[in-house]
């Protein structure tokens, strides 16, 4: 495996707990979590369904505050840091279930974050245009809402919404479910680069053999706990 | 970018909008048309104020007696003069004394023959106002032309006449009436016949109070009559009058009192219409306001409930709470105003004007609409990001 790019620490989960709260129960979806995370770095979370692994990366992405424990970015923790701003400008997420805003165009999904950022408008369109093309979306694509593409279409709008805006951070939820093995590679043929070449930190939830292969870390998780 | 994203979401579900729009057309038609309403029982109440007259009569009433308390020249200063207590609540004030006997003289007596000749005996009443007393059910009053009641409150000697007096009058016009047992005279100017077969003449008070003055002689005002000069202080002049007057309708068989009738059972029976309306008015003006603010609310909740994923999304992105306040309270003052102008354009065709009053409830309307949406925004997002989110999976 290649490694280029420098590799520091920039992304910690220090024991983190998070519990859902429903009035009849409080359910520990992550348990005393500590980890740390490096730029350069492809990592691949792994782990049954419901181990809680969406929740992991969800407070990671400082969605929510951990029910305990800290989540440390760049030695800050999301607790004091403006989270909208870190939200903004520091992590991208792509959701499992894509989350793309139903009434915007696809090239619209992907230009919100960094309209959010004030890029230029130029700038923003060269880069959302070239982003759309290098995970197979061309032009015909564009002008289309989501509800008019096919899953693994939509998955790919997603993956171009969160790399375009150029977050050093990605949390990926399964970005690979929805897509055949062909565009599958060329997704993760995106995240390496954009890890090996420009030191992003990619941490990619994933039930895909081949996805883990690829990756430079493998994290195991069950019931809430990384096991190794 | 906020109005960009605005735009691009009304051209592509406009539906929402449409009946955001239409929602608040029609209550504001509705809110407007309350307005009117209300305007038009309110100027029809003040028409009812300034245009009925309340009549007042002071009579000396005893029933037991046969003969009549005069009313003291106090009660008439109170009504008549400058300063008088009740001065500035009435006007039209009419004064008649039953002066008693009189005689009319043939026209063809000579003053100097005045005294002692013989003529018809009559009743002589002193009034400024014959009408104020009628003489008998259905015995009209029969002006002669270019004269009228008015002219009994002037100062020329006019007097009004039972037609048995009609062989008496002159060539010129008159009749000679002797006052006074006897003692003076003077012509009168009959300007007004009434059929009815009592010889009672009516003559016009300046003059006569003029003339018995010349032996020293007051007016004992036998009745009075008056109207409330401002329907509004109607109370505040009923209760200075109770002070002085007992109400007719209190009056004993063997009271000696005065008797006042304040004859103003068609105005508070009209008013009293107009106000249980206005109220009832005031009562469902309420309950629109309060249900248009509710429907809005809801209307406002439901649309942004379905958008719920969306603004999660907006914010899992990082775009700050203020601005999705701004972007859904400006996307639906856009609305409240399409349906707003929509609504005030329909009701002018309808030749309805809102005016400032009606801009202001609308503005409340407005300000409590959006109150509904932001209050809508904040249930909305009150929820973890996180967990909504997720909801999809
Ligand atoms: N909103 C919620 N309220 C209560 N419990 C929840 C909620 N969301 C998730 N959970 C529970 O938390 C645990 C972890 O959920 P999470 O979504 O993180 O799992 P996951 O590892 O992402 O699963 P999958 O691979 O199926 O996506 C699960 O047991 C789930 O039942
Ligand atoms: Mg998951």
């Amino acid at each position: 495996m290649e490694n280029t790019g420098n590799k520091r620490d920039i992304l910690t989960a220090e024991r983190v707990t998070y519990a859902y709260k429903t009035r009849h129960q409080i359910v520990y979806a992550v348990r005393d979590v500590s980890y740390t995370f490096k730029s350069g770095t492809v990592y691949a979370i792994v782990g049954k369904s419901g181990c809680g692994k969406t929740t992991l990366i969800s407070t990671l992405a400082g969605l929510d505050l951990p029910t305990m424990g800290k989540v440390i970015f760049d030695g800050k923790s999301t607790m004091e840091l403006d989270r909208d701003i870190y939200r903004r400008r520091d992590v991208a997420v792509i959701y499992q279930n894509y989350n793309l805003f139903p009434l915007l165009t696809v090239m619209e999904n992907v230009l919100y974050p960094m309209q959010l950022q004030r890029r230029p408008k130029k700038e923003a369109r060269a880069l959302a245009a070239e982003t759309l093309r290098s995970v197979g979306l061309d032009e015909s694509y564009w002008k289309r809402l989501p509800a008019m593409l096919s899953g693994g279409e939509q998955q790919r709008v997603a993956i171009a919404r969160a790399i375009a805006s150029g977050q050093r951070v990605i949390l990926a939820d399964e970005p690979t479910g929805n897509l055949d093995g062909e565009n599958s590679d060329l997704v993760m043929k995106t995240f390496q680069r954009l890890a090996h070449e420009e030191g992003y930190c990619v941490i990619i939830v994933t039930h895909d053999p081949q996805i883990a292969d690829d990756s430079d870390t493998v994290i195991r998780m069950d019931s809430g706990k990384i096991v190794s | 970018m906020i109005f960009t994203y605005l735009a691009k979401r009304l051209r592509r579900h406009p539906s929402e909008a449409i009946v955001s729009a239409a929602i608040v057309l029609v209550i504001v038609v509705f809110l407007i048309g309350l307005h009117a309403a209300r305007d038009d029982l309110l100027a029809d109440m003040d028409r009812a104020y300034d245009t009925i007259e309340i009549r007042c009569r002071v009579t000396s009433a005893d029933n037991s007696r046969d003969y009549s308390l005069p009313i003291t020249e106090d009660y008439v200063k109170m009504l008549t003069e400058e300063g008088g207590e009740l001065y500035p609540y009435v006007k039209d004030v009419f004064l008649l004394e039953t002066y008693g006997n009189a005689t009319v003289l043939p026209i063809d007596t000579p003053p100097e023959n005045y005294y002692g000749a013989p003529g018809m005996d009559v009743e002589l009443h002193m009034t400024n106002d014959p009408e104020s007393y009628t003489v008998k059910e259905g015995a009209e009053y029969v002006y002669k032309d270019g004269y009228s009641a008015a002219d009994f409150a002037g100062t020329e000697p006019v007097c009004m006449i039972s037609h048995l007096l009609e062989p008496m009058v002159g060539e010129d016009g008159t009749v000679i009436v002797r006052v006074s047992q006897g003692t003076i005279a003077m012509k009168m100017k009959v300007i007004g016949v009434y059929a009815d077969e009592n010889n009672t003449v009516f003559g016009a008070w300046q003059p006569l109070v003029d003339l018995i003055a010349t032996l020293n002689w007051k007016p004992n005002v036998g009745s009075m009559a008056f109207t409330i000069s401002d329907n509004r202080k109607l109370d505040v002049a009923k209760a200075i009058l109770r002070d002085y007057y007992v109400p007719a309708s209190k009056l004993n068989n063997d009271s000696v009192q005065l008797g006042l009738v304040v004859d103003d059972s068609l105005f508070v029976d009209t008013i009293t219409v107009y106000e249980r309306s206005l109220s009832l008015l005031n009562v469902v003006q309420t309950l629109v306001y309060v249900l248009s603010i509710g429907i809005s609310f809801l209307v406002a909740y439901l649309n942004i409930r379905t958008r719920k994923l969306e603004l999660a999304v907006m914010r899992s992105l990082g775009t700050r709470s203020v601005a999705l306040y701004t972007e859904v309270l400006c996307e639906h003052a856009l609305f409240f105003l399409i349906g707003g102008i929509l609504a005030t354009v329909g009701v002018m065709l309808f030749g309805m004007m809102p005016g400032a009053e009606q801009m202001k409830t609308i503005g409340t309307f407005m300000l409590c609409y959006l109150l509904g949406v932001a209050i809508a925004v904040a249930q909305a997002t009150s929820g973890k990001i996180m967990q909504t989110l997720k909801g999809k999976e």
